[in-house]
């Protein structure tokens, strides 16, 4: 298939999902459980994509690659540290390079 | 460097703004976050050479998607020959989340008429999502949440797209021990334990990733989801359980 069809089929879909819950929010039996439960997003998305880039490989359930946990591990206890979240860039990767030059991963 | 205090201690750029400014606090407060998409969109662009896109098609795939693991997937299954019903049903699982996104944006705009805030959610992605949650528990015009949120969200578009061109150009020349891989998983986790706000937050977010872990053998592509609506629901058990 034409790539850029490919990708306008996909925009589309990808549109009908972001739009879905902002009309069915909409209706007011829903409107109360959307609020309760949209501040739980964030933790429980982001939270499964970590788990999932860190944690999910082709060869199974584990780490594939032990310096990105390494370093993404000692990321998130300097956005702990620093209240910064950007810093968990500024430390996870000299923290990669440093594993993968000790031979970790 | 100067940093300043921002709600909910979102992370600063360092840089000195006038706060009664949306169009300025949204672009400082997106500033971190949108560097560190940076290299992950030159992955996306340097894919996107290397599977032998023209420029004109990965921009296609940037503008229409507007997701950046989606478009590496769709570029990467493509390539390899997978069946179009295939790619556009991994880009629908991998996309998922953005259904609960959607839901949290329409609670901010509520005073909007449906179609502006249709046209909002285009482009509601993880990032802009978490840092106008958090601005907007202490912005409460919708004037000014707009503008917010289109300061962050232009400026994540700008990072995004320019970042694919030049790694379309250039990213075959980036060594892979720099682990532009990483960039994204990176600015996540910052992200994740920023959102960890209390009890509840933390029990989704364990909830989440052990489920992600049990749940991805059987459901594959769906488990991230499925995983993430499980998390949600023993958050508000936890957050429940707090209030009585």
């Amino acid at each position: 298939m034409n790539p850029i069809l490919l990708f306008a089929l996909a925009g589309v879909i990808t549109f009908a999902i972001r739009a879905s819950l902002v009309v069915a929010g909409d209706r007011p039996a829903l409107q109360g459980v959307v609020a309760s439960h949209a501040p739980l997003v964030a933790p429980a998305v982001l939270s499964a994509i970590v788990a999932s880039a860190l944690l999910v490989s082709d060869e199974g359930i584990g780490p594939a690659d032990p310096a990105a946990v390494v370093a993404v591990i000692a990321g998130a206890v300097a956005v702990h540290r620093q209240g910064n979240a950007f810093t968990a860039l500024l430390v996870g990767l000299p923290v990669y390079w440093a594993c993968t030059a000790l031979g970790l991963g | 460097m100067t940093t300043t205090t921002t709600p909910r201690n979102l992370p600063t750029a360092g840089v000195s703004v006038d706060p009664s400014s949306p169009w300025l606090a949204g672009l400082k407060d997106i500033t971190p976050f949108a560097a560190s998409l940076g290299p992950f969109a030159l992955a996306i662009g340097s894919a996107g050479a290397a599977a032998g896109l023209t420029l004109a098609e990965l921009m296609a795939g940037a503008a229409f998607v507007l997701a950046g693991a989606a478009q590496l997937t769709s570029i990467e299954l493509n390539a390899a020959g997978a069946a179009p019903v295939a790619v556009l049903a991994t880009v629908a699982l991998m996309n998922a989340r953005f259904a609960l996104y959607g839901a949290g944006l329409g609670t901010w705009f509520t005073a909007l008429p449906m179609r502006k805030r249709l046209a909002l959610a285009f482009a509601i992605v993880d990032v802009n999502y978490l840092v106008c949650d958090q601005r907007f528990a202490t912005m409460a015009d919708t004037g000014e949440r707009v503008r917010y949120y289109a300061a962050a969200t232009l400026s994540l578009i700008a990072v995004f797209i320019t970042g694919q061109v030049i790694g379309y150009h250039v990213g075959a020349a980036v060594p892979d021990g720099i682990g532009l891989h990483l960039a994204a998983p990176l600015a996540f986790a910052g992200m994740l334990v920023k959102a960890l706000a209390g009890r509840p937050e933390m029990v989704a977010a364990t909830v989440a990733a052990g489920a992600l872990l049990v749940l991805t053998g059987p459901l594959g592509g769906a488990a991230l989801l499925v995983s993430a609506l499980v998390a949600m629901l023993a958050g508000a058990a936890a957050l429940n359980a707090q209030e009585a």
